[in-house]
């Protein structure tokens, strides 16, 4: 089974590049990749600033898709963490392709018979501070760090 | 004077940005229309105190619809910086990883974006305008066929970019890794079915729309047209260039008004602040601000792909030539000013890229091992200017004599279109909406107006869910929510 662990966002934009961060954390792990390779498993860690139909190139050819990205709330708390399935995200068609969003990329991709990963986890987390420009996460989102790890590497290792 | 206000509203994570607003005058008439899309404010104070040779690799992280472009209109500025040119085989490749771009891009969005409206039709009930309606009408053999040949093409992008999400290969001089023959011809593969594919997109928009008679209506339709000036990158011949040349201008009437080097853009563009608004409103300097309006004496101008036509004289390869012909005789001559013709325009620059990319590639000296000049005077200054998609994009970068910067000015597609999306928004408003009586397409034919530039408000996050739903929200004149339209 191939899986690839997908970490979305913009370090530009501070707490937005989270994703980013924590599939880096991940990758480097010498525990994990350890293990990984003691079970024969089969992970791609990959960061992912695109957005639109491009995702399609990204996704499609995996079993298992393990995604980490910010997610947006009316009254969002920075650094409090979701894990939810693909039909948990509103799936609105956009009026334009650069608003595509990962489940919609998937829904196009097996409607033209590309390979989607057919198991899929989303690790969402809110934070107040993803439209300011500027690098580095917020203190906030600092502090949960190990808990997204850890829950990551917990989908991971399922 | 009684105002009424209607407000069209993308929610989820562009909250108060996009934002279009309709006011009302007392009889319910539109009296003004307002968008408000987001700048990517801050990026100048990023930049500063960065080394201006990592741009091209930053820059490309402000959007993530068209990294490209602000790869390449970077790395041009920092060329210009360290004052040196890239070697003829250099500037073969980036000229090809270019072309591939628009060639994917081009495409890409006429299916999915023009799709809407042409391919699933104007009067198609909302749930099925969007991409998923499309694959449903136009099958999926062909929509596998568009994402085959993006596929394709961004793999051309990618092993010569070097780096699968952003290219990377852009260095002062040149560029990071060469070609070889098995590739060339590999790739020269891709470029002639990049043209067989764009043909036949044209042979797609030639049956659903031309041959429609409803359709050519809407296309030629006064909500659906403004009288601009227009802006774009010519070649020497003042033909279509999407990578270089001078930057041209031209007034209502096709008539060229100016035309500039990429370091005097300054001169020529000027730009409007509203009270309203946070971005601002470039105009022609030489006209002088005449505010938000059409017709002979406008100051306003458009880019983009039919901005890109009607500024140059013609296209640069022969078959692009052919449809740019056919164009303009079915729409009376350049310049065009119906929005909807972006769309058309799109197609004859998916083929003039595809045709460019068959032309480089057959040149067997793209292969040549000398791809980078080592730059080796002192950097201070310099600007890059290239065709996004979504028309001329500047970069400008002015640095201290380590090359760290000290100022940057970005000026984005969309920003030069601002003015002009506002105005056509404005126009398909009045159409749409009489004595207070909002049609039942509102929704639809406000995107309509817009859809054609692309606008790119996606610069920057990616937060879940990733979607842009619509809501129209009319308020009478008390300011209450009377009554709410809701997309998505």
């Amino acid at each position: 089974m191939k899986t690839l662990v997908l970490g979305m966002g913009n370090d530009m934009f501070g707490d937005d590049g989270i994703g980013l961060h924590i599939v880096r954390q991940l990758r480097d792990n010498k525990g994990l990749q350890k293990s990984l390779s003691e079970k024969s498993e089969d992970v791609d860690f990959i960061e992912c600033t695109l957005c639109g139909l491009a995702l399609l190139d990204v996704i499609q050819g995996y079993d298992r898709l393990i995604m980490i990205d910010t997610i947006n709330k009316e009254k969002p708390e920075t650094g409090r963490i979701h894990v939810i399935e693909e039909f948990q995200i509103r799936h609105i068609p956009g009026p334009s392709p650069h608003y595509i969003s990962v489940p919609q990329a998937m829904e196009i991709g097996r409607k033209i018979g590309l390979k989607m990963p057919t198991e899929i986890r989303i690790v969402a987390v809110e934070s107040k501070n993803l439209y300011n420009l500027g690098e580095g996460l917020t203190a906030e989102m600092k502090k949960v760090i190990p808990e997204i790890v850890q829950k990551t590497t917990e989908l991971i290792m399922q | 004077m009684t105002e009424k206000r209607i407000t069209i509203d993308p929610i989820t994570r562009l909250e108060g940005h996009g934002k279009i607003e309709i006011f009302l005058d007392d009889k319910g008439d539109v009296e003004r229309a307002l968008l408000q899309v987001p700048e990517l404010r801050g990026f100048e104070q990023f930049a500063v105190g960065r080394p201006v040779e990592e741009m091209p690799r930053i820059t490309p992280r402000i959007c993530g619809v068209c990294p490209t472009a602000h790869h390449f209109a970077s790395t041009k500025a920092v060329d210009a910086v360290f004052n040196v040119q890239p070697t003829p085989t250099a500037l073969k490749i980036r000229r090809l990883i270019y072309n591939a771009f628009m060639m994917e891009d081009h495409t890409l969005h006429f299916f999915f974006l023009g799709g809407p409206d042409f391919i699933v039709g104007p009067q198609a009930p909302a749930a099925d305008r969007n991409i998923l309606g499309v694959i449903g009408k136009v099958g999926l053999e062909i929509a596998g066929k568009v994402i085959k040949i993006r596929r394709e093409c961004r793999d051309i992008i990618n092993y010569l970019g070097g780096k699968v999400v952003h290219p990377v290969c852009g260095l002062p001089g040149g560029v990071s890794k060469g070609l070889d023959e098995e590739h060339r011809l590999e790739f020269l593969e891709v470029a002639k079915t990049s043209v067989d594919f764009a043909q036949f997109a044209l042979k797609i928009f030639d049956d659903v729309v031309l041959q429609n008679k409803e359709y050519v209506d809407v296309v030629l339709s006064e909500p659906y047209k403004i009288v601009t000036n227009y802006m774009g990158l010519v070649d020497v011949n003042n033909r279509v260039d999407f990578y270089d040349g001078d930057v041209r201008y031209v007034d209502t009437n096709g008539k060229e008004l100016g035309r500039f080097k990429h370091p005097d853009y300054l001169d020529h563009i000027a730009e409007h602040v509203e009270p309203w608004s946070y971005i601002k409103f470039p105009f022609l300097k030489k006209i002088g601000w005449k505010g938000f309006v059409d017709g002979e004496d406008t100051s306003i101008y458009r880019v983009a792909p039919l901005a890109r036509l009607n500024t140059a004289d013609g296209m640069a390869t022969p078959q692009a030539q052919e449809h740019y012909e056919k164009m303009y005789e079915t729409l009376g001559g350049s310049p065009v000013h119906n929005t909807l013709a972006f769309h058309w325009a799109r197609l004859i620059e998916a083929l003039q890229a595809a045709e460019a990319m068959v032309e480089l590639l057959e040149d067997k000296s793209i292969v040549d091992p000398d791809i980078r000049n080592i730059p080796t005077e002192t950097p201070n200054e310099g600007v890059g200017i290239i065709e996004a998609p979504r028309g001329v994009l500047i970069h400008h970068f002015k640095t201290d004599d380590r090359g760290i910067i000290e100022e940057a000015n970005l000026i984005v597609a969309t920003i030069h279109n601002s003015a002009a999306i506002t105005m056509s928004i404005e126009k398909a408003a009045k159409a749409f909406i009489k004595g207070g009586k909002v049609s039942e397409g509102l929704l639809n034919m406000t995107e309509m107006a817009f859809r054609p530039y692309d606008p790119c408000h996606a610069c920057g996050t990616h937060a879940l869910p990733g979607d842009m739903p619509l809501i129209v929200n009319i308020y009478d004149h008390k300011g209450e929510l009377t009554q709410q339209l809701r997309r998505g």
